[in-house]
C-alpha cells in the first residue's frame, strides 16, 4: 500500500520514531513516499497567529503533495495532522482566503485544490489494514504488557470523526491486535501536554504532564503509549527530577516493533530519557 | 351549477390599523365596486366584530346578494366566522370567498402603494372565484362516545380519570406492565417537596378501580383507522403468562424465582427478577414473564413460579392478542424518557460507578429504590460532596438543541435533598438558571439561603484523575467558573448528570398511525402552538403531557385535564358536521389506477376491486387535493377547489381588469 507522507520537523529527532516507523512499515508493506522539499507545518503557534502565512504553510505542503500526484497525506504526529485539516477545511469554506494562498504558491508554481485526504499513521493502520495481517507478524509475547494509550488532544478533536473525542480507542485496539494489553480506563487519555507552551510556560504544563504519567502508573501501567514526537517529549522529559514514580514512553511504532520481533536496538528504545526495560 | 346570476358583495377590513395603516382601504373597496358582479363594496374598522358580520347579512338580506368576499386576515382566523353569517342571512356558506389583505400583504409589504395594489389584485382574484363557487352541503355523522387514551402516565391518568368521572368509558393503554409511568420513580417533587408517591400512588389506585375505565396494560397500539368519531383501534395485549384473574398478587412467584436482571424501573441501579411487577405499588399487582429473562423460556427447564403459585395462575400458553376497540377521540398521553449520557464520554457515565443520571438519582432517593432512600455511594459510603451537572444532553447543538425545562428544578430538589439527608457540600453546575413557575424562583432562593454552592459554567470534563493525595479516590468535576473567571477542579464523591428529556421511543409509529407529524426534536406537533396546544391537525386526536414537550407535573396534569376536556365536548356532541370542500371520485371516469390511493396521506381513500374504482371516505378526506391533482384521469373533483374556481381566481390575479372583464364574462356567461 502506498501512501503520501509527511514527517513534520520532529520526526526525524525523536526517539526512534522514525527507525520503528520505518521498520514497522516495511514488514507491513507500507510504502510511505515522502513529499518532495517539504516545510515546517506551523504548528500550533504559527495557527494560532491566523495570519496568511499561517494557512500558505500547510497548503504549500498539500501543494507539493498534489504535484507528486499523491491523493493522501499521512501523518505521523497530531499537531501536523490537525494543522493541515483545518487548513484544508478553513481553505475550502474560504474562496477569499483560497485565492490569497494560491496568490502566494503561484510564485513557485504551485497550485492548491485541497483535493486530499489527510490521516494519521496510526489510524491508516488500524483501519486500512486487516488485524490478520498485523497479527501475522507478531514473534514476541507481549499478553503481560499493560500499555496505557495516550492519544493527546489534537487527534480527534474538533473532528471526532475518526473516533471518540474525548476517549478514543483506536489505538487501544492497535496495542490489542499485536497482543498487548491496553490499560483499562486510563482517563488522561486525551489530556493535553502543553505542547509548546512547555518552553514558555513549565510551570503550568508541568501538572499537565503530571496528571498524564499518574494516572498511568497508579493504574499499574508499564509503559505510556504515544502517536505524536511533542507529546512523547513532553511526557517522557516531564518525569526528569518530578519525584513521582517514572514510566517510560513509546512510540506506537516502536510497540508493535517489539511484538514484531525487532531490537530495542533496532527500535532505538535507548534513545528515551524515562528507560526502557521490557518486563514481561 | 349555479341558480342565478352572481350578485357579490366585497367587504374590506382595516383590522384596526393592522392592515388600513398601510393598504388604502378605501381605494380597496372602491376599486372592487367597478369589478363585475359586485352590487356592493364596502370597508369597515373590524369585520369579524358583531356589527361587521351583522353588515354582511343585512346586505345579503336587502340587496339579494348570493355571493360575499371579505377581504381581511387569513382564513385560518377567520373563514368560518363569515361562513356562518353567510348561512345566518340565507345563503349556503360556500358562496363566500375571503382574500387574505393582512398576513399576506400589509404585515408583510413595506411600501404603502405596493400593498394596495396587492389587495386590489387579491380582492380581484377573490371576486372572480366566487362567481363560480358552488352549493356544498355538510354531512352529519355519530359520534362514538368512548375515548382512549394512549400512555397512563401522570397525564395520561389524569385524562382517563377526568373522562371517567364524566361518566365516559374510556380504554388506557400502557405498554409497560403497570401504569404510573415516569412519575412513579420520583421521591419528592420540587418546588414543594412533597412526596410523589403520595400523591401519585392514589391516582394509580383510582385508574385501576374506576368503573368506567378500562385498563390495558403491557400492551400497544398496533393500528388506527376511521376518522373523528369513529376511530377503531387493533390493540396488541403482550402475553403476561400470568392470569390476572387468578392472580392474588401474593409475590411468591417473584420471590422463586431464580433468574435475576438488571431492574428498567430502578434504571439499572437494582436486579429484578424474570417475572416481576416493576414497582411495590404497581396497577395492576399481575406480574408478567420476561420470556427473554426467563429460564423457562430460554431452556425450557424451571417452572418454579408455576410451582409455588397457589392459585394456578401461571399460564405459559398465553398468546399476544389483538383486541379491536371502537373510540369516538383519542388521547396521546405518551410521554418522555431520559437522555442517555453514556456518548458524552467526558462525563465518564458507565466508567465512574459514582456517576449517576437525574433518573437513577430519583430511584436513589425513593424509600423503594436500591439504598431505600438513603444517599450512599456504591461502597455504601454517605458523601461528604455531591456535584450535580446541568444540562446533560440539553441546549448541546451536538444532542438535543432545546432546553429540557425541568432539569434545574429538579436538580435543585437534588440539591435540597443531599444536604437535607447527608449534610455534603453540594455544587450544581449550571449555564442559567431556569426556575419560571409558581414557587420555583423562590426554591432557588431557598436553596442558595441553604448554602448549596451554583458555580456558573458547563463541566469540561469529569476524571478520576486527581492532583492532590486527599483528593483519592473522588471524582474531579472540572469546569470554568464564568462567573470567577477561572478554571475549577471540584472533587466530589458522587456525580449527578442532569439529563435532559426527550420523546418516548415509539413516539413516531403512534403519530402516523394517527396521521399527525413530529417536530424536528421528535416531539408531537400540537395544532397551534399558543391557541391548539392539545389539538392536533388530525381531527378528534388529542395530546397531553410530555409527548409536545417538555413538561413539569403541574403542567403535565393540566394538559391531562385539558385534553379531558377537550375530548369530552367533542363526544358530549352526539353528532359531528364534516367539512364540505373534500373530494369526489367520478366513477364514469375513473380506472381504478389507484394512484390518489397512493398520494392520500390521510387514508381516506380505498379501492373498490368488484367495481375497479376508488373511493372517497368524505369524514378522513382532508380536503388537500393531492388525489385531484394525481389523478391521470380528472376523475377527481376536489369540491370548494375545483378547476373553474383556481382557474379563475388565477385569471383574477394575474389579469388586470380590462384583460379581466373580457376573462371571467365569458366564462361567467
Amino acid at each position: 500500500m502506498k501512501y503520501g507522507f509527511f514527517p513534520g520537523c520532529s520526526y526525524k529527532g525523536a526517539a526512534g520514531y522514525k527507525e520503528s516507523t520505518e521498520a514497522v512499515s516495511r514488514l507491513l508493506g507500507i510504502e510511505l513516499v515522502e513529499i518532495q522539499d517539504w516545510n515546517c507545518c506551523g504548528a500550533t503557534s504559527y495557527w494560532s497567529t491566523q495570519s496568511i502565512e499561517a494557512y500558505v504553510l500547510p497548503a504549500r505542503i498539500m501543494a507539493l503533495a498534489e504535484k507528486q500526484g499523491l491523493s493522501e497525506i499521512v501523518n505521523v504526529c497530531n499537531a501536523c495532522y490537525s494543522t493541515l485539516r483545518k487548513a484544508q477545511e478553513k481553505l475550502a469554506q474560504d474562496n477569499d482566503l483560497n485565492e490569497k494562498v494560491n496568490l502566494a504558491l503561484a510564485e513557485e508554481g504551485l497550485k492548491y485544490t485541497g483535493n486530499l485526504n489527510i490521516r494519521h499513521l496510526m489510524e491508516v493502520i488500524v483501519n486500512d489494514l486487516n488485524a490478520d495481517d498485523i497479527k501475522k507478524h507478531i514473534k514476541k509475547d507481549l499478553s503481560g504488557f499493560v500499555v496505557a494509550p495516550y492519544y493527546g488532544c489534537q487527534l480527534n478533536r474538533p473532528w471526532a470523526d475518526i473516533d471518540d473525542a474525548h476517549y478514543p480507542v483506536l489505538m487501544d485496539r492497535l496495542i490489542e491486535m499485536v497482543g498487548a494489553k491496553p490499560l483499562k480506563n486510563y482517563s488522561a487519555k486525551t489530556e493535553c501536554c502543553g505542547a509548546a507552551h512547555m518552553v514558555a510556560h513549565k510551570d503550568l504544563c508541568m501538572p499537565l504532564n503530571n496528571r498524564i504519567v499518574k494516572d498511568a502508573v497508579s493504574k499499574s501501567a508499564q509503559t505510556i503509549c504515544t502517536l505524536c514526537p511533542l507529546c512523547q517529549f513532553n511526557v517522557d522529559a516531564s518525569q526528569y527530577k518530578s519525584g513521582l514514580p517514572m514510566v517510560p514512553v513509546i512510540f506506537f511504532t516502536q510497540m508493535m516493533g517489539l511484538a514484531f520481533g525487532l531490537s530495542e536496538k533496532d527500535l532505538k528504545l535507548q534513545k528515551l530519557l524515562t528507560p526502557f526495560k521490557l518486563a514481561v | 351549477m349555479r341558480e342565478s346570476k352572481p350578485k357579490i358583495g366585497v367587504y374590506v377590513c382595516h383590522c384596526g390599523t393592522n392592515i388600513s395603516g398601510k393598504v388604502d382601504v378605501e381605494a380597496v373597496s372602491e376599486y372592487a365596486s367597478a369589478l363585475p358582479h359586485v352590487a356592493i363594496a364596502k370597508n369597515f374598522k373590524f369585520m369579524c366584530s358583531s356589527p361587521g358580520q351583522q353588515l354582511v347579512i343585512d346586505d345579503i338580506r336587502k340587496n339579494d346578494l348570493n355571493r360575499v368576499v371579505v377581504a381581511s386576515c387569513s382564513p385560518r382566523m377567520h373563514e368560518k366566522t363569515f361562513r356562518t353569517a353567510c348561512q345566518a342571512a340565507g345563503i349556503n356558506p360556500y358562496y363566500f370567498q375571503m382574500a387574505c389583505i393582512r398576513e399576506h400583504d400589509s404585515w408583510v409589504t413595506e411600501d404603502p402603494e405596493a400593498a394596495t395594489q396587492k389587495a386590489k389584485d387579491l380582492v380581484r382574484g377573490s371576486v372572480a372565484r366566487v362567481a363560480h363557487h358552488q352549493q356544498l352541503t355538510s354531512r352529519v355523522v355519530d359520534i362514538n362516545p368512548n375515548v382512549l387514551v394512549i400512555g397512563g402516565g401522570i397525564s395520561g391518568m389524569q385524562a382517563a380519570l377526568d373522562i371517567a368521572d364524566g361518566g365516559k368509558k374510556v380504554y388506557l393503554v400502557e405498554r409497560d406492565p403497570s401504569i404510573g409511568g415516569n412519575m412513579s420513580k420520583f421521591d419528592k417533587t420540587f418546588p414543594t417537596l412533597d412526596c410523589a408517591a403520595c400523591i401519585s400512588t392514589p391516582k394509580l389506585v383510582a385508574v385501576g378501580q374506576h368503573e368506567n375505565i378500562e385498563m390495558m396494560t403491557y400492551s400497544e397500539v398496533a393500528d388506527v383507522s376511521g376518522f373523528v368519531g369513529n376511530f377503531t383501534v387493533k390493540i396488541r395485549k403482550k402475553p403476561r403468562y400470568v392470569d390476572a384473574d387468578k392472580c392474588t398478587g401474593c409475590g411468591v412467584c417473584t420471590e422463586k424465582c431464580p433468574s435475576k436482571v438488571l431492574s428498567e424501573f430502578d434504571h439499572d441501579l437494582t436486579k429484578r427478577k424474570a417475572i416481576f411487577t416493576p414497582f411495590p405499588q404497581s396497577v395492576p399487582n399481575t406480574p408478567v414473564i420476561d420470556t427473554e429473562n426467563c429460564l423457562f423460556f430460554k431452556k425450557g427447564k424451571c417452572r418454579a413460579c408455576e410451582k409455588f403459585c397457589e392459585a394456578g395462575a401461571i399460564d405459559f400458553e398465553q398468546k399476544e392478542e389483538i383486541v379491536e376497540i371502537n373510540v369516538g377521540s383519542i388521547i396521546i398521553a405518551t410521554g418522555f424518557e431520559t437522555f442517555d449520557p453514556t456518548p458524552l464520554t467526558q462525563y465518564g457515565f458507565g466508567r465512574y460507578p459514582e456517576v449517576y443520571t437525574s433518573i437513577q438519582f430519583e430511584r436513589i432517593n425513593n424509600a423503594t429504590g436500591p439504598t431505600s432512600g438513603k444517599i450512599v455511594t456504591k461502597d455504601g459510603k454517605k458523601p461528604e460532596s455531591v456535584a450535580i451537572i446541568h444540562c446533560v444532553g440539553s441546549r448541546d447543538q451536538n444532542y438535543m438543541k432545546y432546553c429540557s425545562r425541568v432539569c434545574c428544578m429538579y436538580s435543585m430538589k437534588f440539591a435540597h435533598l443531599v444536604r437535607e439527608k447527608t449534610g455534603a457540600e453540594v455544587y450544581e453546575f449550571y449555564i442559567d438558571i431556569r426556575s419560571p413557575g409558581k414557587g420555583y424562583e423562590e426554591f432557588y432562593n431557598r436553596l442558595q439561603e441553604e448554602g448549596t454552592h451554583f458555580i456558573r459554567g458547563k463541566v469540561s470534563q469529569i476524571t478520576d484523575m486527581v492532583d492532590s493525595p486527599e483528593d483519592e479516590g473522588k471524582l474531579m468535576v472540572v469546569a470554568e467558573d464564568t462567573l470567577a473567571r477561572k478554571v475549577r477542579r471540584i472533587p466530589v464523591d458522587m456525580v449527578v448528570l442532569s439529563v435532559g428529556l426527550k420523546p418516548a421511543a415509539g413516539i413516531e409509529d403512534i403519530a402516523r398511525m394517527v396521521g399527525i407529524s413530529v417536530d424536528s426534536d421528535g416531539w408531537i406537533n400540537e395544532l397551534h402552538p399558543k391557541l391548539g396546544p392539545l389539538a392536533t391537525p388530525s381531527d378528534g386526536i388529542f395530546i397531553a403531557g410530555c409527548c409536545q414537550g417538555p413538561k413539569d407535573i403541574p403542567d403535565s396534569v393540566a394538559q391531562g385535564q385539558g385534553a379531558a376536556g377537550a375530548a369530552l365536548s367533542l363526544i358530549s356532541r352526539g353528532k359531528l358536521e364534516i367539512e364540505a370542500a373534500v373530494s369526489a371520485i367520478d366513477p364514469e371516469r375513473c380506472m381504478g389506477c389507484r394512484q390518489c390511493e397512493e398520494v392520500c396521506v390521510y387514508g381516506a381513500i380505498s379501492y373498490h376491486p368488484a367495481l375497479n374504482i376508488c373511493e372517497v371516505n368524505e369524514a378522513i378526506c382532508k380536503g388537500c387535493g393531492n388525489c385531484a391533482a394525481t389523478c391521470p384521469n380528472k376523475a377527481i373533483d376536489l369540491k370548494h377547489f375545483n378547476n373553474d374556481e383556481l382557474l379563475a381566481e388565477m385569471e383574477g390575479l394575474m389579469f388586470g381588469p380590462a384583460d379581466f372583464h373580457h376573462g371571467t364574462d365569458e366564462q361567467a356567461a
